[in-house]
């Protein structure tokens, strides 16, 4: 056979293809290596400033290595962020919080991707409505209410008539995250039901129907079937749920007096920790090093589970499909 | 006959299964969603006090809301800028986002270390951090501005768009926009997250097709990618809409915590959702828009 492409023009398209590819395999590798920096940027930048020795401080001609590095200013900034209450606090608050929220966001949500119901409608209706109303908009009554825990006003009126006052007071308590988070009504649940509906929905019904015609009941059905099927979305379902809980600020500054605060309002206030202390920015050269290592202990925790799960995330991101 | 009643006896009793998955979510929603919304939607119209006995309200009719639109000089300012910016941050972000996902989505060496580092920001660009690197960053002698040695060190961008001679509020909006640049990235993580996740579920075929009829990559992101894309558009606008009205540096956000803190509960709730109202009617602006044009014209 004798080859006759180059009369077609075949091989000159071939290597412009070709060259075409490289082109945009280099762009491409540019574009993430520029994107990247940005994103890294501002880490970088906080590590620098944070590990700058007093003397270093004065010294304007070194910005991203510094000459005399120091962990004093970390030391300083957990004092000042109260760590080691403050991080306990988190972990039985707020990741506890996170782990009741991915357990029953996804009951809610296998609810809504497997069943049909009278009502569905209206349900789901209220569902993306939840999406859209943020926390700040009635946190602040939603902690009143945490004073004096009512059924609709029908403890209210049974106190009325009777003294006797059945509500309860979870204010102040780790109840206030995690009862909402029973419920599946807790952070940012709304968007979390919805990442599940997605990925049931794309679960194929066979194997869930094969087990009702053995004669499993849904609840079994869900659990030793549909669940176990889920390790990818309950990886990605985890991850934000957990960074989600670990940076909400509204709800612990309203519902919790200075003493019981998680890691996440103690960084936030870290200005008024700073001021009285009478050290703040525009006098005080080390103050960006203390903010700044206050914030790099704020992240290690996260950044570390992110690192290890990293690769099951970002694989699962790809299979999750998450639509509109 | 007999089969269809058997039917029939199954579906009703899944419809009960339903009911039963989703109850514990209904009852969460009506103690901690909709009752706490009616009650500050109410706590707007009334003066409120908490003392030992615990809240006594008055009814107040619409004062709260003449009181923040009418006396107080800065509501209104507020508002318009707190929504301004919403308005010029939304593409940004969204076309930040777009490009991010873009480039990471495809098969490349190095997939998964270039999108682990591209979600970092989902993890640590958290209010008080973000916060906290702002202030502390503009003061620091070291780095006057930090964002601007981000997108100005190499290239003088601002003599760039000096050059192309655009009409000044463009080249204004650019310039900020580019200036903000790592703050908008950072701010682009989840948007990212999710257009990634609706770019998997373009099927292959599409490509395929449109590489057999010749299309350019440049016409194939505007008639296959962009359109199977749109539903995902529509929830990156909203979501990143109402990411940013409710972030804790907003303008109202803080103007009407800070009413919270001096125990003035009723304005503070009227601000809230008077503001609310105007984000509200927006994104209805948008779903409209979209559901006309964009769902009839693609599909």
């Amino acid at each position: 056979m004798t080859d006759i492409s180059f009369l077609s023009g075949k091989n000159k398209s071939k290597t412009k293809k070709a060259i075409n590819s490289v082109i945009g395999r280099v762009f491409r590798y540019y574009m993430l290596l520029v994107v990247g920096y940005i994103v890294l940027y501002p880490l970088f930048y906080m590590v620098s400033t944070a590990i700058k020795g007093e003397r270093a401080l004065q010294d304007v001609s070194f910005i991203w290595f510094p000459q005399y590095i120091t962990p004093e200013w970390f030391s300083v900034a957990a004092e000042l962020l109260n760590f080691k209450t403050s991080i306990l606090r988190t972990l039985s608050l707020q990741i506890v919080s996170a782990a009741i929220e991915v357990i029953s966001c996804s009951v809610a949500a296998y609810g809504f991707a497997r069943f049909n119901f009278k009502g569905k409608k209206v349900a789901m209706f209220f569902l993306v409505l939840s999406l859209m109303i943020p926390l700040s908009m009635y946190g602040m009554s939603l902690s009143v209410n945490y004073r004096s825990l009512d059924i609709l006003g029908i403890f209210g009126l049974f106190n009325k008539a009777t003294g006797i006052d059945l509500r309860l007071n979870i204010f102040n308590t780790d109840w206030c995250y995690w009862l909402p988070s029973l419920f599946a009504v807790g952070v940012r649940s709304g968007m979390i039901i919805y990442i599940y509906i997605q990925f049931f929905s794309g679960l194929p019904r066979e194997l869930e129907d094969a087990a009702y015609v053995d004669g499993a009941g849904p609840v079994r059905t869900f659990l030793s079937i549909a669940l176990p099927s889920s390790s990818v979305v309950i990886v990605t379902v985890t991850v934000l749920s957990f960074i989600w809980h670990w940076n909400e600020t509204y709800l612990a500054q309203l519902c919790f007096l200075s003493e019981k605060i998680p890691l996440s309002v103690s960084l936030a206030n870290m200005e008024q920790s700073l001021q009285q202390l009478g050290m703040w920015l525009d006098n005080t050269p080390e103050a960006p090093s203390i903010v700044f290592c206050a914030c790099l202990i704020y992240i290690v925790i996260p950044l570390g589970l992110y690192l290890v799960l990293q690769r099951k995330f970002v694989k699962s991101i790809d299979r999750v499909g998450i639509t509109g | 006959m007999r089969v269809k009643k058997k039917r029939k006896g199954i579906e009703s009793l899944k419809s009960q299964y339903g009911v039963m998955f989703i109850s514990h979510w209904v009852i969460g929603m009506l103690l901690f969603f909709i009752f706490p919304i009616l009650q500050s939607v109410y706590y707007s119209f009334t003066s409120l006090e908490i003392n030992e006995n615990g809240i006594s309200t008055h009814f107040e009719k619409l004062s709260n809301y003449y009181n923040i639109l009418v006396t107080d000089p800065e509501y209104l300012d507020n508002l318009l800028a707190s929504f301004s910016s919403m308005l010029l941050s939304l593409p940004f972000i969204l076309i930040v986002s777009m490009v991010m996902a873009l480039l990471l989505n495809g098969k490349y060496k190095g997939r998964i270390f270039f999108r682990g580092l591209y979600f970092l920001p989902v993890i640590f660009a958290s209010g008080a951090v973000l916060e906290l690197f702002l202030k502390a960053g503009s003061i620091n002698a070291t780095s006057s501005a930090v964002s601007s040695s981000v997108a100005f060190d190499m290239i003088n961008f601002g003599d760039v768009l000096k050059g192309l001679n655009l009409p000044s509020t463009v080249e204004k909006y650019i310039s900020s926009a580019l200036s903000n640049i790592f703050l908008l990235i950072w701010q682009s993580g989840i948007q990212t997250l999710l257009l990634i996740a609706g770019l998997q579920t373009i099927p292959d075929l599409l490509y395929e097709v449109a590489k057999v009829e010749g299309a350019t990559k440049w016409e194939e992101f505007w008639f296959v990618t962009l359109p199977m894309l749109m539903r995902t558009v529509f929830l990156v606008v909203i979501f990143t809409a109402i990411e940013l009205v409710s972030s804790a540096n907003n303008d109202i956000m803080l103007k009407a915590y800070e009413q919270f803190n001096l125990m003035e509960y009723g304005v503070g709730s009227a601000m809230l959702w008077f503001y609310f109202l105007f984000v509200g009617i927006f994104i209805a602006l948008i779903a409209f828009v979209y559901n006309k044009f964009f769902v009839k014209r693609w599909e």
